[in-house]
C-alpha cells in the first residue's frame, strides 16, 4: 500500500502498534494459566492495542493531509503507551503518573488543530476536567498507598479490608470521583461533549480507549471499593444519572458526532454503576464491547449524509414496551424472591429486555416471514456473541463482588430504567419527542461557552 | 447608531408586503445551498453577479467577512510550480498599475513603479497563511444552534417540539426555556417574548420600525443579517425554491422566520454587528478587512494595493499565462480540421472536466469518435427508487423535473430484483432495530454489548482488507444495476414519456453535439465516482444529474434510441440512423477509472464482437487514465481502487479541481491538445446550427452549470473557511443534511480542504475563473450573447472570459467586458480583438 508523501511517523506507529498487538495476542494465549490475575489488563489492554492499530491504519487516509503527521501519530502512540503502562503497572505511583499523562496527551489531541480557538477551548476544558480527576485519584491512591505503606498495588489491594472506615471511604469516594471525571459522567460530562474539535480517529480512540479507563480503576481496584459501601452508593447514584442523562443528549442531538457523544456518557454511566454493583465481569464486558463499537460508529460518522422525510427511529408503541417491562420485572421478582438476584441482575434483565424488544420489533414489522426468520438468527448469533463476550470476562475479572444494596434498591434501579424507557417508547412512538423544557436542557448540554465577539482576526 | 434596547414595539412602519418583499431581495445574498445527497456546485457569490467580478469579490468579502484573495505565499508557490509564468505576471502588474506609461513611473530610485510591484509581488514578507476556522459570535451561534435542531432531517430521535409552527415560532416557544437567550438579551428579552408579534413578517417590520432602521436601509440591513449565517440562510432557499415539498412539510421555514429571529436579538441588544451599515465603524474589529496591509516597501502609489490586490493580481496573471497557452494551440487546430472516416464505435460522454483525459486515452485505443454532452442526456427526468422514501432529481438543477420515472426489474432479471428489493428491506430494517435498540434508555447498554464484537470485526475488515470485503459483497449479491433498470413505464402507472417526446429528446442530442453520421456502435457514458463513508461523495458524482450517478439517464435515452419508432420519428425529422447502429449505456467510474456497460443481454448478436472490442479498449484506456491520476494524486494506480472502498480516504479522486476552461466545438478541436482534465468540453457543428439556437443552449444551460462549478472551486480555494467547509477531519455531519465544523456554528458550504489543496497545504486548484471557447463565426456568437441577458453579465461583468475562434479563419476575439475601453476601430462590436 502507497500512500502519498512519506508519512514515515505515521506508518511506524501503525507497524508499531500491530506488531504490539499481535504480540501481545501471542502472548495472551502462551501465558501460563496460574496467570489469571492478569485477566483484567490484558483485555483491555488488547482492547486498545487493537482499536489504536486500527485507529492509525485508519488515519494514514484520513489523515494525510494533516500538516504535522510527527505531532499527531507521536502523541497517538504515547497515549496508547501511557494507557498501557496503567493498565499493565503494579506500582501505585506509575498508575497516577501514567493516567495524569494519558488525560494530557488526550487534551492535546483534542486540540490538535491548534490554530483554531474552539479547539484550544475544548482542549482547555478537558484538561480542567482531567485536572479534577486526576487530582482525585493521586489524593485517593496517596491516602491508601501511605496507609498501607506500600506502593505495590497487590499489597494495597491485599490490605484493603484492614483500612479504617473514614479513611477508606474517603480514597475510594475520590477514586469513584476520577473515574467520573474520565468517564465524562455529570457534573464532568461537558468536556466530551464539547471535544468534536478532535479529528474524527482522536474521537474514535477516545470514545472506545480512554474514557473507559474509569472503568478499569474501579475494577482494578475493586477490593478498595468493596471496603467503602459509600463510595459504591456513590458510584451506582453517579452512574445511574450518567446512563440516563446521556441518553437525553442523544435523542435530541442533530449532529452525528455529539450524539455519539451522548451516547458515550450514558454507556459510561451503566459501567460505574455496574462497577458500584459489584457486577465486575458485566462491567468489563460492557467496557470493551462498548469500545469496539463506539470506535466503529465514529469512524463511520462520514456516512450518515441522507435526508429523511419519515419518523425518524422506530420505536415500539407504549403498550407493547410496557409489557416487555412488566414481563421483565416478573422475572426480577421471582429472581429475588428466590433468593437469585446477584450483582449482576441490573445487566442482566436489561440484557434480556432488550433481546425482547428486538425480537418483537423484528417479528412485528412489514417484512416477508423469511426475511423474518433471517433477522431472528442474526439476534440469536449477536446474542451469543454477547453471551460469549461475557463469559471470557468473567474468566479475565473473577467472581462478583456481593451486592451490598438490599433487593429491593436492586428492583428499584431495573424499574428506573425501565420505566424511563416505557416512557420514552410512549413519548417517540407518539411523535410527540421530549417535553419543551427537558429538551432545551439537553441540547444545550456540554455547549463550550460562547466567545462574545467571535475570534479576532 | 447605538441599538436601543425596547421592548415597547414602535408601531410598524412596513406592511407585511412591504416587508416581504424587502426580505426577498434580501434572501438573494445568499444562493440556495444545496444538501450534501445531492451535492450541487453553486457560486457562492451568486448574489452578487450583477456587479463586476472585482467588486463582487470586494463586497462579498465584506458582507460574510472572508479573504479576498489566497495569500501571496500560496500564490508564489503555484509560480514556482508552473502554474503561472512571470511574465505574465508582470503583464498583469502593468495592467494593475494603468498601463506602461503609468508602471515606468520612477517611483524611487532607481525603481520604476513595476520595479516596486513586482517586488512586493515576488518577495516581500507576507502575512499569515490564510484562514482557520473562525469561531461564530454568541449571537450566531445562538440562531445556528436552533437553526441545527430545527432543520434536522432524521437524525434526533426525539426532534425539536413543534417544528410544525415554522422556524420562529417553534424557536420562539423553546428559547423561553433556553438560559442561553436569557444570557444573551436578559431581562429586555424574557419582556419581548411576551410581546413580540408571532407573525416573522410582522415581526420584522415592528423590529425595524423599532430599532429606527432608516427607511432605505431596510434591504441592506436584512441582507446583513442573512450573510451571517450564509449555511443555514441557503438551505432554508435550498428548501423553498429547489426540494421537493414532502422535505419541509413538517417544518415550514421562510427567511423570514429566519430574519424574524435575528430581530429578535437585535431588538434584545444582543447582535454583535451595527445593523446599520452606514455605520462601519465597529465592523473591521469582527470582519476581516485586509486593507491595512503593512507596506513592506512601502510607497504611497504601491500602498494603495493591499495583499488581497496582489493576490488579484496573480490570479489576473493565472488567467492569462492558461488562455495564451491553450488558444494559439486552439486556433492551430481550427485551421486544420479535417473529418475523420467513419469510425469503429462513437462514445458520449459528460462535458465533466474528468471526460476529456478519459476520453483521450480511450481514442489511442482505435477508431473512436468521442463526443461531450451534457451527463443528463438531456432527460429532465426524477428517478422513483424501489426501498427509496423519495424521488431522486437526475437533471440540472436549472431544470425541474418533467417526468416521473420508476424502476423496474430487467427482463429476466425478474427473480433476482426481487431477492435484491428483499434484501434492501432487510438491511433496513436491521439498521432500523439497531437505531432503536442504541436509543433505548434500557436497550442501549445491551446493544451496545452485542454488537460490539461485531462492529471490531467490520472494523478491521474495512481497515486492513476494504478491496476483498468489496469484492466478496460484490460477488454474493447482484448488484442495483443488474437487476433493476429504469423504466420508460413510468411512475405510477401512466408512461414517461409521449412518442413525441422520446423524439424530441433524442433530436436534442443530434442537434446539440452535431453527432450526424451514427456509427455501427454508440454508446452513452455517464459517469459517478465511488466514495465511502464521505459526506462529500456526491460531490464527485454528476452535477448535471443534480449530483448523482448518471447511468441511469444514459439508459434510458439508450432505450429510447434503439426503439424503432423514435428512429421513425427522427428520420422524419432529417436525422437518419442506419438500422445496423445499436445503443448503449455504460457508466464512468471517475475514482476507478472503469466503465460498466449496461443491459449487455439485450445487445443484438449481430453487435456483440463490436462490444466486446469496445469494451476491451474501454479497459486499457481506464488503465492508462488511472496512472495518469494516479500521478496527480502522489499515490500508486492500485491504491486507487483501495482508496475508492476505504472509508478512511477522505481525497478518493480530484473531481474537477483544475477545471478551467469550457470548449464548444467538435473533438477534432482539441484531438490533439493535452488538455490536463481541465476543461469541459461540449461537442457543437457551428456548421449544423445555422440559427444559433443549440450554442444559446450550450452556453446558457451547461456553461452555466461549467461556471457555478467553476466558481464554487474558485472561492473554496481563495477562502477555504467562509466559501469552503474546512478540513474534512474535523466535521460533523448534521441532521443527514450536510457539515458543521467541530461543536457546532453555521451549515458549511462549499468543498472541503482536501479536495481543493495538496497534502503539503498548496492549492492543487488554481483559483482562475472560467475561460469559455467557442468555434463559430463571431457573428453568431455575438447575437446569442447579445440576446440573452444571463451571458451578457456572466461575459460582461468578468465572471467568464469568452473568445470566439472563426472556424474559417482560424481568427480569435475575446468578449470584451462592460467596464473596458473599446479600442476597436468598429464601435459596433462587442467583441474585442485581441492578438494570440
Amino acid at each position: 500500500m502507497q500512500l502519498s508523501g512519506s508519512n514515515i511517523p505515521g506508518r511506524l506507529v501503525a507497524g508499531i502498534l500491530w506488531l504490539g498487538l499481535g504480540a501481545a495476542g501471542v502472548w495472551a494465549i502462551g501465558r501460563p494459566a496460574e496467570a489469571s490475575a492478569s485477566g483484567l489488563p490484558l483485555a483491555t489492554g488488547l482492547l486498545t492495542l487493537f482499536v489504536a492499530a486500527i485507529i492509525a491504519t485508519f488515519s494514514l487516509r484520513h489523515m494525510r493531509a494533516d500538516g504535522r503527521p510527527s505531532r499527531f501519530f507521536l502523541t497517538l502512540v504515547a497515549l496508547v503507551g501511557a494507557v498501557l503502562a496503567f493498565l499493565f503497572t503494579n506500582n501505585l505511583v506509575v498508575l497516577g503518573a501514567s493516567w495524569c499523562a494519558s488525560g494530557w496527551l488526550l487534551a492535546r489531541l483534542i486540540g490538535h488543530a491548534d490554530g483554531w480557538q474552539e479547539a484550544r477551548a475544548a482542549a482547555a476544558r478537558a484538561r480542567l476536567a482531567f485536572l479534577v480527576g486526576d487530582a482525585a485519584l493521586l489524593a485517593g491512591l496517596g491516602m491508601v498507598g501511605w496507609h498501607v505503606g506500600s506502593t505495590r498495588i497487590d499489597a494495597v489491594l491485599a490490605s484493603a479490608t484492614t483500612l479504617p472506615s473514614p479513611w477508606v471511604d474517603a480514597a475510594a469516594l475520590l477514586l469513584v470521583i476520577a473515574a467520573a471525571a474520565r468517564c465524562a459522567l455529570p457534573p464532568f460530562s461537558g468536556w466530551l461533549l464539547s471535544s468534536m474539535t478532535a479529528p474524527t480517529p482522536v474521537s474514535a480512540l477516545m470514545h472506545a480507549g480512554l474514557v473507559n479507563a474509569g472503568g478499569f480503576l474501579l475494577i482494578r481496584l475493586a477490593p478498595v471499593l468493596e471496603a467503602a459501601p459509600a463510595a459504591r452508593m456513590a458510584a451506582v447514584t453517579l452512574g445511574l444519572l450518567g446512563a440516563i442523562y446521556g441518553v437525553g443528549v442523544m435523542m435530541v442531538r442533530p449532529d452525528v458526532k455529539r450524539a455519539l457523544a451522548g451516547s458515550t456518557v450514558s454507556q459510561m454511566g451503566f459501567m460505574i454503576m455496574s462497577c458500584g454493583l459489584g457486577a465486575y465481569a458485566a462491567a468489563l464486558w460492557h467496557l470493551i464491547a462498548h469500545g469496539l463499537f463506539k470506535a466503529w460508529l465514529f469512524l463511520g460518522a462520514g456516512s450518515t449524509i441522507g435526508i429523511r422525510t419519515g419518523k425518524p427511529t422506530t420505536a415500539l408503541s407504549g403498550r407493547t414496551s410496557l409489557a416487555i417491562a412488566a414481563a421483565i420485572t416478573g422475572v426480577a421478582l421471582s429472581l429475588l424472591v428466590s433468593g437469585d438476584g446477584d450483582a449482576n441482575l441490573v445487566p442482566l434483565l436489561l440484557g434480556l429486555a432488550t433481546a425482547a424488544a428486538t425480537l418483537v420489533a423484528s417479528i412485528g414489522g412489514r417484512l416477508p416471514p423469511r426475511a423474518k426468520l433471517a433477522l431472528v438468527a442474526a439476534l440469536v448469533t449477536l446474542i451469543a456473541f454477547h453471551g460469549g463476550g461475557m463469559t471470557l470476562a468473567a474468566m479475565a475479572v473473577g467472581p462478583d463482588a456481593n451486592p451490598f444494596v438490599p433487593a429491593p434498591v436492586l428492583l428499584a434501579l431495573l424499574v428506573a430504567f425501565l420505566g424511563l424507557w416505557v416512557w420514552q417508547q410512549q413519548r417517540v412512538s407518539s411523535g410527540r419527542g421530549l417535553p419543551l423544557p427537558l429538551y432545551v436542557h439537553l441540547i444545550n448540554a456540554g455547549a463550550l461557552p460562547a466567545s462574545s465577539h467571535g475570534e479576532a482576526k | 447608531m447605538k441599538m436601543m434596547p425596547s421592548i415597547t414595539a414602535d408601531a410598524p412602519v412596513l406592511t407585511r408586503t412591504e416587508v416581504a418583499g424587502l426580505v426577498a431581495l434580501a434572501a438573494r445574498t445568499v444562493p440556495p445551498v444545496w444538501p450534501l445527497e445531492s451535492a450541487i456546485a453553486v457560486n457562492p457569490l451568486a448574489g452578487f453577479e450583477d456587479v463586476p467580478f472585482e467588486q463582487a469579490v470586494k463586497l462579498a468579502a465584506q458582507r460574510f467577512g472572508a479573504r479576498r484573495n489566497l495569500p501571496i505565499s500560496q500564490w508564489r508557490k503555484l509560480l514556482a510550480a508552473g502554474k503561472l509564468d512571470e511574465r505574465t505576471l508582470r503583464d498583469a502588474a502593468i495592467q494593475r498599475l494603468g498601463g506602461l506609461n503609468a508602471a515606468f513611473e520612477m517611483a524611487g530610485p532607481d525603481m520604476s513603479r513595476l520595479d516596486l510591484l513586482m517586488a512586493r509581488l515576488l518577495h516581500a514578507p507576507t502575512q499569515g497563511e490564510g484562514s482557520t476556522p473562525a469561531r461564530l459570535p454568541r449571537d450566531a451561534a445562538f440562531i445556528a444552534k436552533w437553526c441545527a435542531a430545527f432543520f434536522d432531517q432524521g437524525h434526533a430521535a426525539s426532534p425539536m417540539p413543534h417544528r410544525e409552527l415554522g422556524l420562529y415560532r417553534a424557536t420562539l416557544a423553546a428559547i423561553a426555556y433556553d438560559a442561553e437567550y436569557r444570557a444573551l438579551t436578559g431581562e429586555t428579552g424574557q419582556k419581548l417574548l411576551l410581546s413580540v408579534s408571532r407573525d416573522p413578517l410582522n415581526a420584522i417590520a415592528e423590529g425595524l420600525a423599532t430599532l429606527a432602521i432608516e427607511p432605505g436601509r431596510e434591504e441592506q440591513a436584512l441582507a446583513q443579517l442573512v450573510a451571517r449565517l450564509p449555511g443555514w440562510a441557503g438551505h432554508i432557499r435550498w428548501r423553498n425554491e429547489k426540494a421537493d415539498a414532502d422535505v419541509a412539510v413538517r417544518s415550514p421555514a421562510t427567511m423570514a422566520d429566519l430574519l424574524a429571529l435575528w430581530l429578535l436579538l437585535a431588538r434584545g441588544d444582543a447582535v454583535c454587528l451595527p445593523l446599520d451599515p452606514a455605520d462601519t465603524s465597529g465592523l473591521a474589529t469582527h470582519v476581516r478587512l485586509a486593507d491595512s496591509t503593512p507596506d513592506a516597501v512601502g510607497t504611497a502609489a504601491n500602498a494603495a494595493i493591499g495583499e488581497d490586490d496582489l493576490g488579484a493580481i496573480f490570479q489576473t496573471a493565472a488567467e492569462w499565462s492558461y488562455r495564451d497557452k491553450l488558444v494559439p494551440s486552439l486556433q492551430a487546430a481550427a485551421r486544420t480540421i479535417a473529418s475523420c472516416e467513419t469510425p469503429d464505435a462513437q462514445l458520449l460522454f459528460c462535458i465533466d472536466v474528468r471526460s476529456e483525459p478519459f476520453r483521450r486515452a480511450l481514442e489511442q485505443q482505435g477508431h473512436y469518435e468521442t463526443f461531450g454532452y451534457a451527463g443528463f442526456f438531456g432527460l429532465p427526468i426524477a428517478l422513483h427508487r424501489h426501498g427509496v422514501e423519495r424521488r431522486t432529481r437526475l437533471l440540472p438543477v436549472l431544470l425541474s423535473p418533467q417526468h416521473d420515472v420508476a424502476e423496474a426489474p430487467v427482463p429476466g432479471q425478474e427473480k433476482a430484483a426481487d431477492a435484491f428489493v428483499a434484501s434492501q428491506a432487510r438491511a433496513r430494517q436491521a439498521s432500523a432495530l439497531f437505531e432503536a435498540g442504541k436509543q433505548g434508555s434500557a436497550t442501549a447498554f445491551s446493544t451496545a454489548e452485542a454488537t460490539g464484537p461485531l462492529a471490531g470485526l467490520l472494523m478491521a475488515g474495512r481497515t486492513l482488507i476494504p478491496g476483498i470485503i468489496d469484492r466478496l459483497s460484490a460477488k454474493r449479491a447482484p448488484s442495483r444495476e443488474d437487476v433493476l433498470a429504469p423504466s420508460l413505464d413510468g411512475h405510477g402507472g401512466q408512461p414517461a414519456f409521449t412518442l413525441q417526446e422520446k423524439v424530441g429528446f433524442a433530436l436534442a442530442l443530434f442537434k446539440l453535439t452535431g453527432l450526424s453520421a451514427p456509427a455501427r456502435l454508440v454508446a452513452l457514458i455517464g459517469h459517478g465516482a465511488s466514495a465511502v463513508n464521505n459526506p462529500y461523495a456526491a460531490a464527485l458524482d454528476c452535477g448535471a444529474c443534480g449530483g448523482h450517478a448518471g447511468g441511469s439517464n444514459a439508459r434510458l435515452l439508450a432505450t429510447i434510441l434503439n426503439d424503432p419508432d423514435v428512429r421513425a420519428g427522427l428520420a422524419e425529422r432529417g436525422i437518419a440512423i442506419p438500422d445496423t447502429t445499436w445503443f448503449v449505456a455504460g457508466e464512468h467510474n471517475t475514482t476507478t477509472d472503469e466503465v460498466s456497460i449496461f443491459d449487455r443481454s439485450t445487445v443484438p448478436e449481430s453487435h456483440r464482437n463490436d462490444l466486446a472490442a469496445l469494451t476491451a479498449s474501454l479497459v486499457k484506456a481506464g488503465a492508462l487514465n488511472r496512472d495518469r491520476r494516479a500521478a496527480l494524486l502522489g499515490r500508486n494506480a492500485a491504491d486507487l481502487l483501495t482508496g475508492a472502498v476505504h472509508w478512511g480516504e477522505v481525497r478518493p479522486e480530484w473531481g474537477l479541481a483544475g477545471n478551467a476552461a469550457f470548449i464548444v466545438g467538435p473533438r477534432a478541436l482539441t484531438r490533439d491538445i493535452d488538455l490536463e482534465s481541465r476543461a469541459f468540453l461540449h461537442s457543437y457543428d457551428w456548421e449544423a446550427d445555422t440559427d444559433g439556437t443549440a450554442l444559446t443552449t450550450i452556453l446558457t444551460a451547461p456553461m452555466v452549470v461549467a461556471q457555478w462549478i467553476n466558481c464554487q472551486y474558485l472561492f473554496s480555494t481563495l477562502d477555504n473557511d467562509r466559501y469552503g467547509s474546512g478540513d474534512k477531519t474535523t466535521q460533523n455531519v448534521v441532521g443527514g443534511i450536510g457539515v458543521l465544523q467541530g461543536n457546532g456554528g453555521d451549515l458549511r458550504v462549499g468543498l472541503p480542504r482536501q479536495s481543493l489543496f495538496a497534502d503539503d497545504g498548496t492549492p492543487f486548484h488554481v483559483p482562475q475563473r472560467l475561460l469559455a471557447i467557442v468555434l463559430a463565426p463571431f457573428e453568431r456568437v455575438e447575437r446569442v450573447v447579445e440576446s440573452n441577458d444571463i451571458l451578457g453579465r456572466l461575459f460582461g461583468k468578468g465572471w467568464v472570459t469568452l473568445v470566439a475562434i472563426d472556424p474559417r479563419t482560424g481568427k480569435a476575439l475575446r468578449w470584451r467586458r462592460d467596464d473596458e475601453p473599446d479600442i476597436t476601430p468598429s464601435a459596433a462590436s462587442s467583441i474585442h480583438e485581441r492578438e494570440f
